[in-house]
């Protein structure tokens, strides 16, 4: 499985605009969808006007944060996508260990994103774990 | 006086007094009880003058009439006796009753009928017949004539007499013994009375001081615990909100070095645009933050304010805004209106709220409008301020004034503390803000007490 699509759910245009940039120069033929905060993204899934392969999340946004969404998410639609990496200015411990409590959370980055945590997402896609794990579910 | 010292003083007045109330009554009882116990030694000894009277008579006649040397020996010894101890008894009375005896006891006693004189009688006639008995042991005859009238005067009442006087001091016992009865309840009710007094007047004022107190702390400690929450939570945001720029801006910078490189110079112009805004965003936040912890501490006085006037020049500075022009905006505060209030904190409160309004007005609408109105009623003055804007989503309104809420995801210009700082500003003017939704926008009211010095004011700007 490659990493094809991706959604990115940020509320700052700064951080939209990076993500953006590095994914292009990190992978060819990717799609970037941008959410601005949990409800934007819970509603792209929900419509499904994207079915993308891993989602970038921020935690800290209006309206719905993060692990809001995370809650939501985990206990919503099995046939979403099951890949998430958080992507968030907080370095805080209790956030990370928050976050990685969910099992369909691969990653916590800390701001800014940087090239190397794209190529470590897309070889996690890759990997054989991962599509073996996905055939055990199905 | 602080509750330690006000308990300890309390605490210690009760227990003085019950303390003197016991002192008091142990002494009262002692002194009754040993009047009571020598009551008892009279009583006794005035019985014994009745068999006494009885025995010198008795023992008279049997000397008399005996013929026998030796019976009359023995007889006389006898009557030596009881001579001697009913002496000494009538001069123990006497002793006594000088002392403590009641008027109808002394009559009794002393008076022209009186036993004493009686007894010294009856002692002198015991006398005469032991003399007798001495100097002629033999001299029955005479012997007889005294000892008949020894028996005369003991069946003629003076045995009755005597009688009497018992029975007297009996009464007389009795009578003290109810009152030494009274007396104990009157100590036991003294008591009752004493520990009901300190229960009203003592420690009835000590609980309530105790449970206001307790109720005080409680208090305090209530706010402590959510100034720290709140504190806890402030740092927890400032340490994202902080950061979030800086990372944007490090990616940033990244870009534009790659662009450099790569000669690409629209896509560097564009990253350098970017960082400078994301700049300016953390200036911003940093000044509210600033803001807020400064005004925690910040002590001012009243001032006079015209309200019509601050909200044309709040107005007047946000006129770069460019939504400013699209928006139609009626300042319908009455110029004449002016209240005395701490004039920084009702300036930063209406500034926020009228540059969201301006801010998050609805650019889909034909009309947007933007209405600041103000009253006194009931010593209150109130100011509205009334937009047709985006509103505030329903899930949000319970975290209107929390820090660090922004509610419009495409809309988010600030950092997150302006209704905070209206609500710990408006607190601390006595006030209230609340939020109404409308069908289409909001409304936003602060209001506040206006003070004896309030009035004046529009005195003073005359």
């Amino acid at each position: 499985m490659s990493l094809k699509c991706v959604l990115l759910v940020d509320d700052c245009e700064d951080d939209q605009y990076l993500g953006k940039r590095v994914f292009q120069r990190a992978l060819d033929n990717v799609e970037i969808i941008v959410a601005y905060d949990g409800f934007e993204a819970i509603e792209l899934l929900r419509e499904n006007k994207c079915q993308p392969d891993v989602i970038l999340l921020d935690i800290n946004m209006p309206r719905m944060g993060g692990l809001e969404f995370l809650e939501m998410y985990a206990s919503g639609n099995p046939t979403m996508p099951p890949v998430v990496a958080m992507l968030t200015s907080s370095a805080q411990e209790s956030d990370r260990s928050k976050s990685l409590s969910y099992d369909c959370v691969h990653d916590y980055f800390v701001k800014p994103l940087r090239k190397e945590n794209i190529i470590e997402l897309a070889k996690f896609l890759e990997s054989e774990n991962f599509v073996l794990q996905e055939a055990d579910k199905n | 006086m602080n509750t330690k010292s006000f308990i300890t003083t309390k605490y210690v007045i009760a227990l003085l007094l019950v303390a003197a109330t016991l002192i008091g009554s142990h002494f009262m009882m002692m002194r009754q009880t040993s009047r009571n116990s020598t009551d008892g030694y009279i009583i006794n000894i005035s019985g014994m003058q009745r068999m006494l009277s009885q025995r010198i008579a008795l023992i008279s006649n049997e000397l008399a009439h005996t013929s026998s040397e030796k019976t009359s020996d023995s007889m006389a010894r006898k009557l030596q006796q009881a001579f001697q101890k009913m002496s000494l008894n009538q001069s123990e009375l006497k002793t006594f009753n000088q002392q403590n005896a009641s008027e109808k006891l002394n009559g009794l006693y002393y008076g022209p009928e009186g036993v004493d004189i009686r007894v010294t009688h009856y002692l002198g006639l015991a006398e005469s017949l032991l003399k007798m008995h001495r100097d002629d042991p033999s001299g029955k005859e005479s012997q007889r004539e005294i000892s008949s009238e020894i028996a005369k005067i003991a069946r003629n009442g003076f045995v009755d007499q005597l009688d009497s006087l018992v029975l007297q001091h009996q009464v007389e016992l009795e009578q003290k013994l109810s009152v030494l009865e009274r007396l104990q309840t009157l100590l036991l009710v003294t008591g009752l009375t004493v520990l009901l007094l300190e229960a009203f007047f003592i420690f009835r004022p000590m609980a309530n001081r105790i449970a206001k107190t307790i109720r005080q702390l409680n208090t305090a400690n209530r706010k402590l615990k959510s100034a720290n929450d709140e504190l806890t939570e402030f740092s927890y945001r400032i340490s994202h909100d902080l950061r979030a720029p800086i990372a944007s801006s490090l990616g940033l910078t990244q870009i534009i070095s790659e662009s450099l490189e790569e000669s690409e110079f629209d896509e560097a112009s564009e990253a350098t645009e970017r960082v400078s805004k994301a700049m300016i965003r953390l200036d911003e936040l940093i000044t509210d933050v600033i803001t807020v912890s400064k005004n925690k501490t910040l002590e001012v006085a009243d001032e006079a304010v015209e309200v019509f006037s601050m909200v044309d020049d709040i107005l007047e500075r946000h006129s770069h805004l460019p939504e400013f022009e699209r928006i139609r905006i009626k300042n319908e505060v009455d110029p004449t209106l002016a209240v005395a209030v701490k004039k920084v904190f009702l300036k930063q409160s209406l500034e926020n709220l009228i540059s969201n309004a301006i801010k998050y007005s609805d650019p889909n609408e034909d009309v947007s409008k933007l209405v600041i109105r103000a009253s006194l009623l009931d010593e209150r003055c109130s100011i509205s301020v009334a937009d047709n804007g985006i509103g505030i989503p329903h899930q949000s309104r319970g975290e209107l004034f929390e820090m660090f809420k922004r509610f419009h995801p495409r809309q988010s210009f600030g950092s997150g503390l302006g209704l905070y700082l209206v609500k710990q500003n408006v607190a601390r003017i006595d006030g209230s803000i609340t939020f109404e939704p409308l069908p289409k926008g909001s409304i936003f009211k602060i209001q506040f007490p206006i003070t004896e010095h309030s009035k004046s004011a529009e005195a003073i700007l005359r």
